[in-house]
């Protein structure tokens, strides 16, 4: 459910925070704060609007007062479709339709500024990129990553044959002896 | 009819049995016959950048207080090799790689595309396999001094704490954190050779860097 709803506002987070133009520098303007104040207002996750922090953060990042009120309207939208279906973001993953319509607007933010959101329904990963096909956000809906070695199956497998052989053995020569 | 599913059941469980076994291979074998028989020359170009470049930025130390210009901080892309993380201690140096998916962690040290980079008072979340990079965490102790030299400077953390938590704890960090706070974590237990439901947490605090100024 969080990573649903986290997803929708990542979204939403990325759309906002991803506007092009000129030279930021890094710093983050009036318009960006604006929208990431709107996005804590909207108890979106703290993953999320770090992700849209780092995004505004960055060189050449930019965005216009213009941008963000269109952004924020869609946030404004995301947050309506909850409530209109009586639910939280904790609710969303079990809410298929709510949730596809979260993501639309989520999508639609992330237009204002040409970048492209994909959500998979199936992990909940949302993924934005820009217009050159450059990766701007990843987020994921899992808490770590799998960093163990993956070697799990050979191992099971050849424990399973080491096993079967040496009860055939002993079968055997039981077989033998009576 | 046992004469017939018998052979049968034991056949497909063989099949099934060596393909597993060999199924690393076999994906070889695939992605080879692939490279072979393409209409047009591979591309191998899915190499990280790195924007790596020691003592790239000019750091400014002045009564005992080093500074960088906001300006002249280089901001990583995903995928981008943008420092490197060091423990002397443990014999810890790996690259850092701004981003965690599976292909980056085969290279070194991920970090989790929603943290920051260091410098900007937020949180740091790197992680690592624990039979490759981090596994040198298991002799990390409280008090150990972690470093991360960027382009713009080397950023010092002290070990406050360690912790084994489920993977999906989310109370393992927290991005609204008010100070700059590093986690490195890796699966536990250390020398599984299979995934494992745990990690092994590492949180430490920024004890000195250079500081961004305008």
């Amino acid at each position: 459910m969080i990573k649903k709803l986290l997803a929708v506002s990542v979204s939403a987070v990325m759309m906002l925070a991803m506007s092009v133009s000129a030279f930021a520098a890094g710093s983050v303007n009036t318009s960006e704060q604006k929208i990431l104040d709107e996005l804590n207002a909207k108890n979106v996750p703290a993953k999320y609007v770090s992700q849209a922090k780092n995004y505004v953060e960055k060189d050449g990042v930019d965005i216009t007062e213009a941008q963000a009120k269109e952004i924020i309207a869609h946030i404004d939208a995301a947050d309506k479709i909850l409530s209109d279906a009586g639910i939280t973001v904790a609710d969303l993953k079990k809410d298929r339709a709510t949730l596809e319509k979260v993501v639309e607007e989520a999508k639609k933010a992330a237009q204002v500024l040409n970048l492209i959101l994909t959500f998979n329904y199936t992990t909940y990963e949302v993924t934005v990129v820009d217009a050159s096909g450059k990766t701007v956000a990843v987020i994921n809906s899992t808490t770590t990553k799998k960093t163990g070695a993956d070697s799990m199956s050979t191992v099971a497998v050849v424990s399973v044959l080491g096993l079967a052989v040496a009860t055939l053995a002993v079968v055997t020569k039981k077989n033998a002896e009576a | 009819m046992a004469y017939i599913y018998v052979p049968l059941f034991f056949s497909f469980l063989a099949y099934g049995v060596t393909y597993l076994m060999a199924s690393d291979v076999i994906d070889m074998a695939v992605n080879l016959v692939s490279l072979i028989s393409a209409d047009k020359a591979p591309d191998f170009s899915n190499e990280n950048n790195s924007i790596f470049v020691k003592d790239a930025v000019e750091v400014v130390e002045e009564d005992g207080v080093q500074t960088v210009k906001r300006a002249d901080v280089g901001m990583a892309d995903y995928g981008d090799l943008y420092a490197y993380v060091r423990c002397t201690r443990i014999a810890l140096d790996a690259p850092v790689y701004y981003g965690d998916d599976d292909a980056i962690l085969k290279k070194g040290v991920g970090q989790d595309f929603a943290s920051s980079q260091p410098g900007f008072g937020r949180l740091i979340v790197l992680c690592a396999h624990n039979n490759m990079y981090f596994n040198a965490l298991k002799n990390i102790e409280i008090g150990d001094i972690v470093e991360i030299e960027t382009s713009y400077g080397t950023y010092s953390y002290e070990i406050k704490e360690t912790k084994i938590l489920n993977e999906n704890d989310s109370s393992a960090f927290d991005y609204a954190i008010d100070h700059e706070q590093l986690v490195m974590y890796t699966c536990y237990p250390f020398d599984m050779l299979a995934h494992t439901p745990n990690r092994f947490f590492v949180y430490a605090d920024l004890i000195s860097g250079p500081v961004f100024v305008d």
